[in-house]
């Protein structure tokens, strides 16, 4: 749609109708679609609803058992963060993007806009924790799913040969890694994937991810350039046995 | 190691939303709960669901709130908006089931008592002062349409006016609102 002259300032009306949600569903969909495009009815709009806003300040107290019921959806078993959703989806780049702008509103500079990977962990206490008892562990993915988010992580997907994405990796900020892995297929119980660095061009063995990988923690190797994942008999190998089923550069 | 939540200025307390800090979510609500909630009863103006409404906005924020977009605004104006824009679908739902034949008179216009509800009494005289100032003309669409959920087709029906007059009237009335209340002092 084409808005010059009188057809703008028919819009510029139902911006701020629209603000008031005053429109029916069609309008509501045609602004919506216009203020995406013209800066200058988005800037309207924003203090149209912070207007609105004023008018609405009236409120006391917020009420305790709204809080509660509010608590109990978001706490509730059952009620999962749609964190891997999210992962998988590929919707962490809005909301990191986002987050970058959240942090500079409110500290007024581009918060730790880089910090260097925290590989950090000596060699020998490298390992991955065994969380096969934690799949599904909401606790683990919410921390994985932080960790991704905190300005400074780096987040990387494994992918397989083929290319498709079985899974991510978060190297966070402060030194830790997490493999959230959604896409493995299962193994037999007698075989297990296996976490690897390549640092200096040698596989170093980071644990093993058990043969339905799910959220799992561990600790980057220093110097590391690729991660990889092999599927190795269940009690693991000094060396990968074959090609890796995935791998992430970093 | 935790900073103080109360100290924290909303985008970054929406950052801690976002790393699932409960606590955070705790806080938002303590900060706005009371307005959304407010603005809920009024536009529901007796139906029950305010409190669903309320719930609803929390549990958005919780869930994605990569919607809140600092640059775009406050979260408080973020808030309300959602709560206003879910509380006028759940009128115009249930006036479509009920039909069109009872709305005029199902949808009496909640009466503006500030004094009532008032959650800084500055700001609250500044606003009834803000619109007071409006005029009759512009005060009573922008009451219909944010505080009574019509659209601004049925408000020009229900006022007899041309659509397009009530929707211009929308606008120079927000935007005479903004000015007073930015001369108060209040908003930017």
């Amino acid at each position: 749609m084409t808005l010059i002259g009188g057809d703008h300032d028919d819009m510029r009306d139902l911006v701020a109708a629209y603000a008031l949600d005053a429109v029916d569903d069609a309008e509501r969909d045609a602004v919506e679609r216009h203020v995406e495009t013209c800066p200058r009815c988005r800037a309207e709009l924003t203090g149209h609803q912070e207007t609105a806003a004023l008018l609405a300040f009236s409120g006391g107290q917020a009420p305790a058992e709204v809080w509660d019921r509010i608590a109990g959806a978001i706490g509730a078993p059952g009620a999962a963060p749609p964190a891997l959703r999210f992962v998988a989806a590929g919707r962490g780049q809005r909301r990191r993007r986002w987050l970058a702008a959240a942090a500079a509103a409110a500290t007024g500079a581009v918060a730790a806009a880089v910090a260097l990977l925290g590989l950090t962990v000596s060699h020998q206490s490298a390992r991955i924790d065994d969380l096969a008892a934690a799949a599904g562990n909401q606790a683990l993915l919410r921390q994985a799913v932080g960790a991704a988010l905190r300005p400074g992580a780096r987040n990387l997907s494994l992918t397989s040969p083929a290319g498709a994405v079985l899974g991510d990796v978060v190297l966070g900020a402060e030194g830790g890694g997490y493999v959230i892995a959604d896409g493995f297929r299962g193994l037999p119980s007698d075989r297990t994937y296996q976490l690897w660095a390549i640092v200096d061009g040698q596989p170093v063995s980071l644990g093993l991810l058990g043969p339905r990988p799910t959220v799992l923690v561990f600790h980057p190797a220093p110097g590391a350039t690729e991660l990889a994942v092999t599927a190795e008999h269940s009690g693991g190998a000094l060396r990968p046995s074959g090609a890796p089923v995935a791998s992430a550069s970093i | 190691m935790r900073e103080d939540l109360s100290l924290l200025g909303d985008a970054a307390l929406v950052v801690a939303i976002a790393r699932w800090r409960q606590d955070a979510l705790a806080e938002a609500y303590r900060r706005h709960g009371g307005a959304v909630y407010a603005l809920a009863r009024r536009v529901l103006a007796g139906r029950p669901g305010a409190e669903d409404v309320a719930q609803s906005v929390f549990t958005l924020l919780w869930d994605h709130p990569e919607r809140f977009e600092p640059e775009r605004g406050t979260l408080r104006s973020y808030l309300l908006t959602m709560a206003h824009r879910r509380a006028v679908d759940v009128v115009r739902l249930e006036e479509r089931r009920r039909g069109r034949e009872e709305r005029a008179t199902a949808r009496a216009v909640a009466p503006y008592d500030l004094e009532h509800e008032v959650w800084d009494l500055a700001v609250a005289s500044h606003v009834r002062e803000a619109l007071a100032r409006l005029g009759e003309g512009e005060r009573r669409v922008i009451e219909l349409a944010y505080f009574s959920g019509y659209t601004y087709r049925e408000v020009a029906a229900l006022l007899g006016q041309p659509e397009g007059t009530v929707k211009s009237r929308i606008r120079s009335g927000l935007a005479r609102l903004r000015a007073e209340l930015a001369d108060a002092g209040v908003g930017e």
